[in-house]
C-alpha cells in the first residue's frame, strides 16, 4: 500500500531546507504535518536516525530527492519544540513520534471505557491494548509507553488508577466515572 | 639665392625629402650660413648634413623651406687657422660659380662661391663629419660598391673611431661591439621620439571627434532605423573594438661611415575596425629611419614597425574587434546606419579625453570629478546590460575605454560610492555575496524580484546559469538576481544537486501544482517553446527579425526573453 503523499512531497526544493526564514517555517511545518499523519497511518511511534534517511518518508526515490541527516534533524527538532516527538535518550539516536498527545490517547481511552461500561471496573493494560474487544480501536498496539503516559494522565485526573498486579507483572486499571 | 638649389620638403611635414640612399648624418640647429661677396648673404637656419648634400632650413611663420649644396660641389674645407678645440666656423670652398662675386684671394677660381658655416655653439663633430663625408663621396658610389664585402659598408658611430677595415676574428668582435652600441643608441634615441608619437595620437584623437560630429548629424536624420539597431545590438553584445595603433619604426639603413642622423619619415592613417565586419579604416604608423651601425650591408631602409592598440570591447561578445595595423589610408565611406551607432559606441567609448587625473586636483574633487565620468561612461550601456553592471565589469571596460591614466580598483569603488551623494542617477550596491554592481537609482531589490519570478513562471525552474543565458548578462550577477527574488520571498530553492530555483509554492495559497508538474515532465521544451511577449517600458520597439548573419538569428530568439523585462 502506497501512502497518499502530498503534492509538495514530489517537489524537489521541499528536500532542500529554505534559507529564507518565512519559507523555511513554512516548510517545517509541512514536514511537520507529513510526518505525524505518516507515522500515524502507519502506526509508526519510533524513528530510528541511522533508519530514517532511507525510509521513504524521507527519501522520494522518484524525484530522486531526500534530507540529509542534518536536514532530518531539524525536522525533527521542530517536531519537539511542537511537542510530538521526544528524544527517547540523550544519545539522540531514536525519536518517539508522539503523533497524538498522551492527553488525546487518555481521553479516547476513557471514553472507550465509558461507552463500553467498563467504569468502576478493572481491566488489564493487556486487554486494553491487545485484547479482543479492542481490536477496532485506535488505541489497539499503541505503544505501551505511550499508553501507559495516558493511563498516567487519567490517574493524575482521577478517572483512573493504574495498579501492578502480584502475581503477575501486568498491570492493570480500574476506571472510575 | 640664386647659388643654391631648393630644397623639397615631404608632404605636409617640415621635413626635408631626403633621396632614397641619402641619410642623414647631424644637424646643428644654431647655425647661419653665408658667403661673402659682392652681396653678403647671411641666413640663420638649421644646417643638416647628409651623405649626398648639406641642406639648412629655415621656418618662417610655421612654413618652412630651405635650401642645400650638393657635397659634389664642395671642394675644400679650409683649415681653421688655429687648431682650437672648438670651432665655431667651417669656412669651405665650393665649384658654384659665383658670379656676382669679387675676386678673392683665398679662392683658387676667382669666381667660385666660398661658404661660411657659423655656429653658436661649438661644433667639432659636425667637422668631422664634414670631412667624413667628403671623403667617402657616397654620391658617388654606385650601388654595387657599397654591398662589397667588408668595406666601406660599416656606418661609423660618432663615439668611435676605428678603421672600417678590418678581418678575421678580431673584425667579427669589433663589429659585433660596434653593434650593440649601435643599437643602445638606436634604442634611447628612439624612445625620445615617443613625444612626436603622443603629438600624433592626440591628432587621432581630433580625427575621430570630427567622425563623431559628422556622424551624430547623420544619426539625428535616422532615428527609426537607430532604435531597431539598439535592439540587435543588445543582442550582438556589442563586439565592437577600437584601436589606435601607433607603430615605432626603426629603419635599418646600409652604413655611410659617418655617425647617426635621423630622419624622420611618417605616414598616416589611422585604424579603426568594427566587429560587424565593415571596416572604415585608416592606419596610423610613425617610421623612423635610421642611418645607424647596423651593418646590414644592404642598400635600402627598412621599416620594421611593431603596433600597440587599445581594444574596447564588451564582455558577453563572440565578435572580437580588429587589431587595427597600419593600413592603407581608405577613404570614408558614408556609413549606414547600421554602422553608425556602432561607430557611435566606439568614439564614446575611445573618446575620453581629458581624462580625470589625480593631479592638480584635490583628493575630494578628484574623486568626485571621476565619478562624473564614470557615470556618464556607465550610462550609456547599463540599459542594455539590464539596469545593472558589476563593478569588476565597469572597472575592466572603463580603462579599456581610457587607455591610459588608468584608475585603480579602490580608486573606483571609492568613486562609486560618490554617486548617491552627487545625484548621478545611479548607485552603489553590494549583495549579501559580496558582489559589487552599480546600478539604476530607481531600480531596487523588488523591481528584480519582479522580474526574475516572470521569468520563472513562464520558465519553469531555472538554473543562475540559464538565467544568465536568457538575460545575457554575467553568470555571478544572475546568481545575485535569482538569490535577490528568493529573499523576496517569490522563489524558493532546490540544493540537493545543483541549484534551481522555482516559485516559492510554500507561501503561495492554493498554488497550481499542475503547471509546475508539468515543467518538470518537460524541462526543455518550456524553455524553448515559450515566446510570450509581455509589455515593458522598453519594450515598445518592435521585433524585426531581419537578420543579417547567423550569429544575430540566434541570438534573436534569445532577445525574447529578455523582453520579458
Amino acid at each position: 500500500m502506497s501512502y497518499a503523499w502530498p503534492r509538495y512531497y514530489s517537489l524537489p526544493p521541499f528536500f532542500t531546507i529554505q534559507p529564507v526564514m518565512q519559507t523555511q517555517k513554512k516548510q517545517l511545518q509541512l514536514w511537520c504535518d507529513l510526518v505525524l499523519a505518516y507515522t500515524r497511518s502507519k502506526n509508526i511511534h519510533m524513528i530510528d536516525l541511522t533508519e530514517a534517511e532511507d525510509s521513504e518518508l524521507f527519501n522520494n526515490k522518484k524525484i530522486e530527492r531526500k534530507l540529509s541527516r542534518q536536514s532530518i534533524v531539524i525536522v525533527l527538532e521542530y517536531l519537539i519544540e511542537r511537542g510530538n516527538a521526544k528524544w527517547v535518550d540523550k544519545t539522540k539516536e531514536k525519536i518517539q513520534i508522539v503523533w497524538r498527545k498522551p492527553l488525546e490517547w487518555a481521553n479516547i481511552i476513557y471514553k472507550w471505557a465509558t461507552d463500553n461500561g467498563f467504569i468502576n471496573q478493572i481491566c488489564t493494560v493487556y486487554e486494553l491494548r491487545e485484547g479482543d474487544m479492542t481490536q477496532n480501536e485506535e488505541f489497539f498496539g499503541l505503544d505501551i509507553q505511550v499508553f501507559m503516559q495516558a493511563l498516567s494522565k487519567l490517574e493524575q485526573k482521577g478517572k483512573a488508577k493504574v495498579f501492578q498486579s502480584e502475581s503477575t507483572n501486568e498491570s492493570g486499571v480500574k476506571f472510575f466515572a | 639665392m640664386s647659388f643654391f638649389e631648393k630644397l623639397h620638403f615631404q608632404t605636409n611635414k617640415n621635413l626635408p625629402q631626403l633621396f632614397s640612399t641619402e641619410l642623414q648624418l647631424h644637424h646643428c640647429s644654431d647655425a647661419s650660413i653665408g658667403y661673402t661677396g659682392k652681396q653678403k648673404y647671411e641666413k640663420k637656419a638649421t644646417l643638416i648634413l647628409t651623405s649626398h648634400r648639406l641642406l639648412w632650413t629655415t621656418l618662417k611663420k610655421k612654413k618652412v623651406s630651405g635650401e642645400y649644396i650638393p657635397l659634389s660641389k664642395v671642394n675644400e674645407i679650409q683649415d681653421s687657422k688655429s687648431r682650437k678645440s672648438k670651432i665655431k666656423k667651417i669656412v669651405f670652398t665650393t665649384f658654384i660659380k659665383n658670379t656676382k662675386a669679387k675676386k678673392k684671394k683665398s679662392s683658387k677660381k676667382t669666381d667660385d662661391l666660398v661658404v661660411t658655416l657659423s655656429f653658436k655653439s661649438p661644433q667639432n663633430e659636425f667637422l668631422e663629419k664634414f670631412h667624413k663625408a667628403l671623403k667617402e663621396k657616397v654620391w658617388a658610389s654606385k650601388p654595387k660598391k657599397e654591398t662589397m664585402g667588408l668595406l666601406g659598408t660599416t656606418a661609423r658611430s660618432h663615439n668611435t673611431n676605428k678603421p672600417s677595415l678590418t678581418i678575421g676574428i678580431s673584425g667579427l668582435l669589433a663589429r659585433e661591439e660596434k653593434k650593440k652600441i649601435q643599437t643602445t643608441n638606436t634604442l634611447s634615441q628612439a624612445f625620445t621620439d615617443l613625444d612626436s608619437l603622443m603629438q600624433s595620437a592626440k591628432e587621432m584623437v581630433q580625427i575621430s571627434e570630427k567622425f563623431a560630429l559628422r556622424y551624430k548629424r547623420a544619426k539625428e536624420e535616422e532615428e527609426k532605423e537607430k532604435l531597431w539597431k539598439e535592439q540587435q545590438k543588445k543582442n550582438l553584445g556589442m563586439g565592437i573594438g577600437s584601436g589606435i595603433g601607433s607603430g615605432i619604426g626603426s629603419g635599418i639603413g646600409s652604413g655611410i661611415g659617418s655617425g647617426i642622423g635621423s630622419g624622420i619619415g611618417s605616414g598616416i592613417g589611422s585604424g579603426i575596425g568594427i566587429g560587424s565586419g565593415m571596416g572604415i579604416g585608416s592606419g596610423m604608423g610613425i617610421g623612423i629611419p635610421r642611418s645607424s651601425g647596423i651593418s646590414s650591408g644592404r642598400n635600402t631602409r627598412m621599416s620594421s614597425g611593431f603596433g600597440s592598440g587599445i581594444g574596447v570591447g564588451m564582455p558577453t561578445t563572440n565578435q572580437r574587434t580588429q587589431i587595427p595595423t597600419s593600413s592603407k589610408n581608405v577613404p570614408n565611406q558614408t556609413p549606414s546606419t547600421s554602422d553608425l551607432l556602432e561607430f557611435d559606441e566606439i568614439l564614446f567609448s575611445v573618446g575620453i579625453k581629458n581624462p580625470v587625473t589625480k593631479k592638480g586636483v584635490s583628493s575630494n574633487q578628484y574623486y568626485k570629478k571621476l565619478a562624473k565620468e564614470i557615470a556618464t561612461f556607465v550610462a550609456k550601456f547599463i540599459e542594455k546590460m539590464g539596469g545593472m553592471i558589476t563593478v569588476i565589469d565597469t572597472y575592466c571596460l572603463f580603462n579599456r575605454a581610457r587607455g591610459t591614466e588608468l584608475i585603480s580598483p579602490e580608486d573606483l569603488v571609492k568613486a562609486c560610492k560618490q554617486f548617491q551623494k552627487l545625484g548621478l542617477g545611479l548607485k552603489l550596491h553590494k549583495f549579501d555575496s559580496g558582489v559589487l554592481v552599480i546600478r539604476n537609482d530607481f531600480e531596487d531589490d523588488s523591481t528584480i524580484a519582479k522580474k526574475i519570478l516572470k521569468l520563472i513562471q513562464t520558465h519553469g525552474p531555472i538554473t543562475p546559469f540559464e538565467t544568465a543565458m536568457m538575460l545575457k548578462i554575467p553568470i555571478n550577477l544572475a546568481k545575485e538576481y535569482l538569490l535577490t527574488s528568493e529573499r523576496e520571498k517569490y522563489l524558493c530553492r532546490d540544493d540537493s544537486l545543483d541549484l534551481v530555483f522555482y516559485e516559492n509554492f510554500f507561501l503561495i495559497e492554493n498554488y497550481d501544482y499542475e503547471k509546475l508538474e508539468n515543467f518538470l515532465k518537460n524541462p526543455k521544451l518550456s524553455i524553448e517553446k515559450s515566446n510570450i511577449q509581455m509589455s515593458s517600458p522598453k519594450s515598445n520597439k518592435k521585433q524585426v527579425t531581419k537578420k543579417t548573419n547567423n550569429s544575430k538569428k540566434k541570438i534573436s530568439k534569445k532577445n525574447d526573453d529578455w523582453e520579458l523585462l
